[in-house]
């Protein structure tokens, strides 16, 4: 045999051995804990692809036995491409092993892969969790696409939790803006998402190409307004989702990881629009949807510091590159906002009504909260109702924010001042929480159950 | 997890496009399939929308194999000006020869797979060792845009 040719074998094997083991690993796992359905598809996908790719490595081993000439130029390339694909997935497998219901926050997964199949076009999709070291939250579907899951990265050590994972949903609306840009066909694509695109090209036409000749920098240029207008999307994804809560929650993380300062509130970086665009275009939605009269008076610094970065001065923003700064950017930038607008709104018309149904429901949301009782059923003037999910959330975080130590301040040595007392309060809340939504679903598939059963 | 995973698939992508390109190629070379007119239209549209300094607009961004910025960086790494052309023109020769079969054909399909392989080579060693992209060249881009 030709030295290509047993490199080529030698090549063939790792291959394999890469594949086996990994199909191996989940085997090892995938039946030691509980995982959800999407985690579950995922798995049963690895399962099918290794089959295929031990199939497709003897194919190419036994093809390029016959042509030698193909080895170096077509072969061995192409089975180091298919090995590229199995150490992306082997990074991934896992995050996602890791990530079984006794680590994650299911309820919410459940609750954001609900509500992503009400789009069109994206009725299928489904969310894996995977767990990250870093403290941060990653939407990390590769380009090189494996399946139709959307694969978001929790941090591990916020898992359990609920109030600050809620930012999951701002990683969902990267999948969501990724997926619409595919969409080729009239009826899926939503008008105003292709609005949004001409949007773009056309702000990128105006400010931006005519200075700049290489194909290098157009791609760059490119890439940053198509960056912030992504986050942006992100956000406005997100909060016509969750409401106010979302905001809450991205206060919280950002501060968690330190990214909440004077210095970087109006600065713009190559992949973020500044923080004060982003609450100024996040406040334009709590308003027009309903959401600020209500909230507005909650006593949180969360409420003054979402004012006061919408407020700030449009002209003080500034996009600096290697310490040069380029107002051409966020100039152009403005240009396209408004249409992220619309496109968010098209997409997300089962949000209607929700600040509505927060602000009806709130007052006893809060009280059953404040008795440590779970808030699936109200019973108001003897008549029972169940609260959406969203009211729920929404409630719980008003009263995370703002009444806490009401609730602490009843039971006994409890100190409502005391981080390591607070924070225990803060997880319990958070369970109630999880748990309302989980009796929601519950009770929304025992309805439609009996709904089976009864139909003739 | 790296957090560098999609910019370092987007690699992987590009490599997974030259691979295409390159199979195609050799299936027509051999005489198991007829020239894929599909898959060497796609690579000649990627490449004037670069050679003419628009990498595929915001529409098509996402499901594009040439459009990002590293995609775009590894291709003029690999290619020059002159080696774009070139390209090109090996394309264009083959599409407009598709169903005729000249004697030449096996030859300039040879030599596009040559070129393809380079660009596949450089892309999945980027891929292995990713670093961050050059920059662009900031000060040229605010003096142009001063001037626009």
């Amino acid at each position: 045999m030709s030295s290509s040719g047993e490199s080529l074998v030698h090549e063939a094997t790792s291959l394999l051995r890469l594949v086996v083991s990994i199909d191996r690993f989940v085997s090892e796992h995938e039946d030691q804990f509980a995982y959800t359905e999407a985690a579950q598809a995922f798995f049963k996908d690895t399962h099918k692809w290794a089959t295929e790719d031990t199939g497709r490595i003897a194919d190419i081993t036994s093809k390029a036995a016959k042509a030698p000439d193909q080895v170096e130029s077509r072969y061995l390339p192409e089975l180091i491409t298919l090995k590229g694909r199995w150490k992306t997935l082997h990074t991934y497998i896992k995050p996602a092993i890791d990530a079984h219901t006794l680590t994650l926050p299911a309820p919410l997964i459940k609750m954001a892969t609900e509500h992503l199949k009400q789009i069109p076009a994206l009725a299928e999709s489904s969310i894996v969790a995977l767990l990250t070291p870093e403290l941060m939250y990653f939407y990390n579907t590769p380009k090189s696409a494996f399946s139709s899951s959307v694969l978001v990265e929790v941090p591990y050590s916020q898992a359990p939790g609920f109030f600050t994972n809620l930012t999951i949903y701002h990683e969902i609306g990267h999948y969501v803006y990724e997926r619409l840009g595919q969409v080729t066909s009239a009826a899926g694509k939503p008008q105003a998402s292709t609005n949004l695109t001409e949007a773009m090209e056309r702000a990128f036409a105006e400010k931006l190409r005519p200075a700049l000749p290489t194909a290098r920098n157009r791609a760059w240029a490119e890439r940053v307004l198509a960056a912030w207008t992504r986050e942006i999307f992100c956000d406005l994804f997100a909060l016509r989702n969750l409401g106010p809560a979302f905001s809450f929650a991205l206060i919280d993380m950002l501060s968690l990881i330190g990214l909440m300062t004077e210095e970087t509130e109006i600065a713009f970086d190559e992949e973020h629009p500044a923080p004060a665009v982003r609450f100024r275009e996040q406040l334009r939605v709590l308003k027009s949807d309903g959401w600020w009269t209500t909230v507005q008076d909650l006593q949180t610094e969360h409420i003054s510091l979402i004012s006061r970065l919408a407020g700030q001065d449009r002209d003080n923003y500034f996009f600096e590159f290697q310490e040069k700064r380029i107002p051409e950017f966020t100039t152009a930038f403005e240009n396209v906002v408004p249409l992220i607008h619309e496109a968010v709104v098209a997409i997300t018309g089962h949000c209607v009504n929700l600040a509505q149904d927060f602000a009806q429901n709130r007052g006893e949301i809060e009280q059953c909260l404040a008795h440590g009782v779970v808030p699936s059923r109200l019973l108001v003037d003897d008549n029972p109702s169940w609260p959406t999910p969203i009211a729920m959330v929404n409630a719980a975080y008003c009263f995370y924010l703002s009444r806490l130590p009401e609730l602490m301040d009843k039971l006994e040595d409890q100190d409502s001042s005391k981080p390591a007392d607070r924070q225990k309060w803060i997880q319990k809340l958070e369970s109630w929480t999880m748990k309302g939504i989980e009796d929601y679903y519950l009770l929304k598939a025992e309805q439609k159950a009996r709904v089976a059963i009864t139909a003739p | 997890m790296p957090t560098d995973l999609q910019v370092r698939t987007q690699y992987l992508a590009l490599a997974e496009f030259c691979q295409r390109v390159i199979s195609s190629l050799w299936d027509f070379i051999d005489g198991t399939a007829e020239l894929q007119t599909e898959v060497l239209n796609d690579a000649q549209n990627a490449l004037r929308s670069i050679k003419s300094g628009d990498p595929y607009g915001f529409g098509q961004r996402s499901v594009a194999a040439l459009g990002s910025y590293e995609q775009v960086c590894t291709l003029e790494d690999v290619w020059r000006t002159p080696a774009q052309e070139e390209v090109l023109q090996l394309i264009a020769h083959l599409l407009n020869s598709a169903g005729q079969a000249p004697a030449d054909a096996p030859a300039t399909a040879k030599k596009l797979i040559k070129a393809f392989l380079k660009l596949q080579t450089k892309a999945l060693w980027n891929f292995e060792q990713p670093k961050p992209s050059a920059p662009p060249d900031i000060g040229e881009l605010c003096q142009a845009l001063a001037r626009a």
